[in-house]
Order: C-alpha cells, then sequence, then structure tokens
C-alpha cells in the first residue's frame, strides 16, 4: 500500500470514524446517565454532547499513531458495538 | 505510518497545523482584537468621546427617552455605561427592527455617532467568518478541532521540554524562528487548549445535534429551551397601564440583592404598557465566570419584585462558563491585557510555524513544486495581508463621508477588498519583495493613523487626555509601537534579501 492511500485511509478513519464513533457516544450515554446518575435527560443530552468531543478527539490522535490500518478500523468498529449494545441493554427513554 | 509515536506526532503537527493554518491566523488576530471589543468600538466612535461622570438620574431619563421613541413597542431595553464604555444607550423593538440610541452620560440627551460596525465586525468575524448562512460557523469548528490536534502533537516534538524553553539560537535567523516558536508554543499551551476547548462547547450541540435530534421531538431547538432557565411568558390579554417613572424603588431593591454599587449591566422592559409587564434587570458579569448574568424581576407598573429565572442545571452552568471563558467576561483591565497578550503570542505562533514549515522544506529541495508557491504566497496574504486590511478598516472608518448611505457596509467592504489587493500584490511580486513592502506598507499606516486622527479633528486627542480615556489613548500608542515594529522587519528583510542577491551574484562572477 502506497503512503499516499494509507494517509488517505487514517484521515477517513480520524474525521469520519471519529465523528460517527462520537455521534454515536453522545446517543448511547444518555440512558446510562438518566438511569446511573438519575439526571434529567436535557441534562444527561448536554452533559454526553459535551464529552463526545473527547472521544472524537482521541479517535483522531490514535488514527495517526503506530497502530495498524488494521488494528485501527477494528477498534472503532468493536467500539461502535460495544456503544450500541450499552444503548441497546438499558430501558429506552 | 512512522516508526515511533514521537515521529507521527511530528508529522501530524506539520499538517495539521497547515492545512487550516491561516484561516487560524486570521481567527486569532480578529479573536485577540475582540478582547477590545468595545474599546475598539468607542475608538471608532469619536462622537462620543466627550462624556462626564455617571449621573444618578440617567435611568430617569432614559425612561423618559422610551417613553417618547419606543411608545409601540414591545420591548425597552436600557444598557448602562461601565468602565469599559463611555457611554450608554437605549433600544426598543426586539430582534432585527430594534432601534438604537446612544444616550449622553450626564443629561442622557442623545448623541449622533457615524455609522459602522466598530469592534463587533472583528468579533462576528472570528467566529462566522463572514459566512453565517454558509456554514461559517461550522468552518471555525472545524479549525478550532485542528488546532487542538496541532497543539497537542506539537508537545511530542519537544525531546527536552525545559531546555528546548530556555534555548535560543540567536546566531542563525531560521533556528532563532525555531526557538522562537518552541518558545510561544509552551506559553500559550494552557490559554489555547481554554481557547479551543470553550470554541467548541460554545456551539456544543449545533456541531454534534445527534443526541438532541435523538431524544427530543423538536431537535436542538426544544433541548435548548429545555435547559435555559425559564421565566413564565406574558399574556397580551392584560389591561393597559402606564409605566414606573421613577427607578428608584427598584433600585433600593437591588442594593439590597447585590450591594457594593453599579451593579446593574443592563434592564429589560417588556410589555411596558400593560399591567402584568416587568422589568428584568441584569447583573454585570465581573464577579463570575459563567457569562450568564444574574438576573431579578420586578413589576414594570408597581415596582414590586416578581418570580425570577427558574436555577440553570449544572450542565447548563457548566456550558455557560465555557463561554465565559472564552469571551472573559469576567476579567479586569489587567486580566483582559494579559488574555489580549496571550492571544498575539498565539498568532505569532501560527504565523512561525507556517514560514518555518517553508523554509524547512525549500533548504532541502532543488526542485519548486506548485504546493510551495502557494504555501508561499499565502503565507503572505495572510500575515501582512490581514494586517493591511485591518489598517484599511480603521482608515476606512476615518475618511469616509459620514453621510455615506450603507457607511458601515462599505467599511467592511474596504476590509476584503484590500486583502484580496494584498493577495494579488504577493502573487505578482517576488516573495522578498512582497513581504517587506506590505510590511512598510503596514507600517507607514500604523505610524500615520494616529496622526490623521489628530489632523481630522485635533480636540479628540485633548478631550481623550483631559477625561483620562486610557483606552483611546492606548489604541493610539499600540499603532506606534506596532508602526515601529513593522517597520523594523520590513527593513531588516529588505536588507536580508539584498544582501543575498550579492551574495548569489559575487558566487555567480568568477566564472
Amino acid at each position: 500500500m502506497t503512503h499516499t492511500v494509507e494517509v488517505l485511509l487514517r484521515c477517513i478513519a480520524a474525521i469520519v470514524g471519529g465523528y460517527a464513533l462520537s455521534a454515536l457516544f453522545s446517543v448511547a450515554l444518555v440512558p446510562v446517565f438518566v438511569h446511573g446518575l438519575e439526571s434529567s435527560l436535557s441534562s444527561s443530552v448536554l452533559i454526553a454532547t459535551m464529552l463526545s468531543y473527547m472521544v472524537f478527539f482521541v479517535v483522531i490522535i490514535m488514527s495517526f499513531c503506530r497502530i495498524s490500518l488494521k488494528g485501527l478500523y477494528l477498534g472503532i468498529m468493536t467500539s461502535s458495538i460495544l456503544l450500541w449494545s450499552v444503548y441497546k441493554a438499558l430501558p429506552a427513554l | 505510518m512512522k516508526p515511533d509515536f514521537r515521529k507521527c506526532m511530528i508529522w501530524l503537527h506539520t499538517y495539521s497545523g497547515l492545512v487550516l493554518g491561516w484561516l487560524l491566523f486570521a481567527i486569532f488576530v480578529t479573536g485577540t482584537l475582540s478582547y477590545f471589543n468595545k474599546e475598539i468600538s468607542q475608538w471608532m466612535k469619536p462622537e462620543l468621546l466627550e462624556s462626564s461622570s455617571f449621573s444618578e438620574q440617567y435611568i430617569n431619563h432614559s425612561l423618559e427617552e422610551l417613553a417618547v421613541h419606543g411608545a409601540g413597542a414591545q420591548r425597552w431595553r436600557i444598557y448602562l455605561p461601565n468602565e469599559r464604555t463611555n457611554h450608554g444607550y437605549i433600544q426598543w423593538g426586539a430582534g432585527r427592527d430594534a432601534s438604537k440610541l446612544t444616550l449622553n452620560h450626564f443629561e442622557s440627551s442623545p448623541i449622533k455617532s457615524r455609522n459602522t460596525k466598530g469592534g463587533n465586525f472583528f468579533l462576528t468575524f472570528h467566529y462566522s467568518l463572514q459566512l453565517r448562512e454558509y456554514g461559517g460557523r461550522y468552518l471555525t469548528g472545524i479549525a478550532a478541532m485542528f488546532m487542538l490536534v496541532a497543539m497537542f502533537s506539537g508537545l511530542f516534538t519537544h525531546r527536552r521540554f525545559f531546555r528546548d524553553f530556555f534555548t535560543l539560537r540567536t546566531r542563525k535567523s531560521k533556528q532563532l524562528l525555531i526557538d522562537f516558536h518552541a518558545l510561544f508554543g509552551i506559553i500559550t499551551i494552557p490559554f489555547c487548549l481554554m481557547i479551543c476547548i470553550s470554541a467548541i462547547m460554545i456551539y456544543v450541540t449545533m456541531y454534534m445535534p445527534w443526541s438532541a435530534e435523538h431524544y427530543y421531538q423538536g431537535g436542538q431547538k426544544e433541548h435548548r429551551q429545555q435547559y435555559t432557565p425559564k421565566i413564565p411568558s406574558l399574556s397580551d390579554l392584560s389591561p393597559l397601564a402606564e409605566p414606573l417613572k421613577d427607578f428608584g424603588k427598584i433600585q433600593q431593591q437591588v442594593n439590597l440583592y447585590w450591594p457594593g454599587g453599579d451593579q446593574i449591566a443592563r434592564i429589560t422592559i417588556e410589555k411596558p404598557y400593560q399591567e402584568n409587564g416587568r422589568i428584568i434587570i441584569d447583573r454585570v458579569k465581573t464577579l463570575s465566570l459563567s457569562n450568564q448574568a444574574q438576573r431579578l424581576v420586578f413589576s414594570s407598573v408597581t415596582g414590586n419584585q416578581l418570580q425570577g429565572y427558574s436555577e440553570p442545571s449544572t450542565a447548563a452552568t457548566v456550558r455557560r462558563i465555557f463561554y465565559g471563558l472564552h469571551q472573559a467576561t469576567f476579567a479586569g483591565t489587567g486580566l483582559r491585557w494579559l488574555f489580549f497578550f496571550l492571544g498575539a503570542v498565539s498568532s505569532a505562533l501560527i504565523a512561525t510555524g507556517l514560514i518555518i514549515w517553508l523554509n524547512s522544506r525549500l533548504n532541502r529541495i532543488k526542485q519548486r513544486h506548485l504546493g510551495h508557491h502557494i504555501v508561499e504566497r499565502l503565507n503572505i496574504a495572510a500575515m501582512t495581508g490581514l494586517l493591511l486590511a485591518i489598517l484599511s478598516y480603521f482608515y476606512a472608518n476615518r475618511i469616509l463621508p459620514l453621510a455615506l448611505e450603507q457607511r458601515a457596509n462599505i467599511e467592511v467592504q474596504v476590509f476584503f477588498c484590500v486583502w484580496f489587493l494584498a493577495l494579488c500584490h504577493s502573487v505578482i511580486k517576488t516573495p522578498d519583495k512582497a513581504w517587506s513592502e506590505q510590511l512598510l506598507i503596514a507600517a507607514f499606516c500604523c505610524l500615520s493613523l494616529p496622526l490623521v486622527d489628530f489632523y481630522q479633528d485635533s480636540q479628540r486627542v485633548f478631550v481623550a487626555i483631559q477625561n483620562w480615556n486610557v483606552d483611546y489613548l492606548a489604541i493610539h500608542c499600540i499603532l506606534l509601537i506596532n508602526g515601529v515594529i513593522f517597520m523594523k522587519l520590513g527593513y531588516w528583510l529588505r536588507q536580508k534579501a539584498q544582501h543575498q542577491v550579492t551574495v548569489e551574484n559575487t558566487k555567480a562572477s568568477p566564472c
């Protein structure tokens, strides 16, 4: 794989993957806050949205680390599945 | 990727900094100017310079003026003068249709000032880039994210953090530039971190709306209504009544809640001619980090206290604190100067970074490609070009005829025209010449602007000295100091370029 293609794939992972994962995080964490911390829905949504930037930031940095491309995409996939199952496991709001 | 983590981060630092570097520079420079938004606005309206101390009757006079001008309006507002602005103003009507009148302190008589956007232009430009309807705020959000990434990865370029901090290799200009870049970077770590994170947090639900869209039928809008503090809405069916004329009764109650005097920043009167009308009083924001003012609510007819706003949730307060940190609403004069200084250093950090990117590449390669040329020209247009554009905006404010229609918009157009001209100039000329010429023009503009001001109306400076108007005088001082710095830099660059030419000539001649 050439350098350009690899950089392009890592950029996609960082920007698209990172944004998608943090969006999922901002949705999936709300039931955790509402049931776990008994905070109101509006606060939970706001907190989850604000915190999701940390996830975005971490994914961007990870994407340009030594981690292999395969590992990177696998990591994003498994974290998405994990967040999805958390969201599904808790009672819907 | 690269063999180790540090190399990866250096690569990331290089390119995340480069991609939006020019945009970031423009945002940081205009954002830094926005710390003195009110002071710049005042400087750009010299008609408001003459003022005297704040009179106790000010609010009552304002109420009288509002009764004359804003008879049919649904909402009146009184903005009180403070240390940062030597004038207050009244506003009637709501939203875009609101009319505004500036009042003289003492008699509260109306003063006419020139039509200008003042420092507010820089403020709105630095987050919306004049592209509010076209997603300008998304662009600045992306820029903030890039800056965060560039900053974090920049930390790892230092192998020896402290030794780098105390190193300045003054012999060679290129190494000096790199050392300065490291020095500026280390100084501004906390500042940039705060600015970038708070910038994202201000529009956080706009950038990441998915959670709000998922849990609320009405999306972001409904979510915002849920978490902002609420007050009962006013019905239109109330009988008519005259609003109160003497503010003294409310002032006494306000003094009990907020001791210390001069605590009121703004007075809003809703439905002034109805029996259920109310007066909302905003406290000055210098007392807390949050930019949400404390508020008290009174009846506009009897002056009795009414039920106030509901308490905001912790999450909403956290967001408000980020907002307040970004705007530095809490900062006194000294702290404001510190923020201004750090903002200027951050701008210099971005500028040196962009120049280093180009220099380190031009040294290594024999054949330039298109990218190098583009970066070279954009560097000039984005840095000195922006300086020229800002200065031309100030000049337009002083020189354009006062009676001109759409005057405020023409000032802004001058800003963008000059910026575009600077870009053209940088493309036509050789880079060395373009740098030094633009810097020297900027120096000339800086040095002569106070003279133009003095020539137009010499009274302004005398009045400013008489009233000890520090803001007005400080702007002139800063212009002069910057003028000298730009002149030195410009001449130095010109000398260097000439020196290089002679060296190359002597190398070529022996053959």
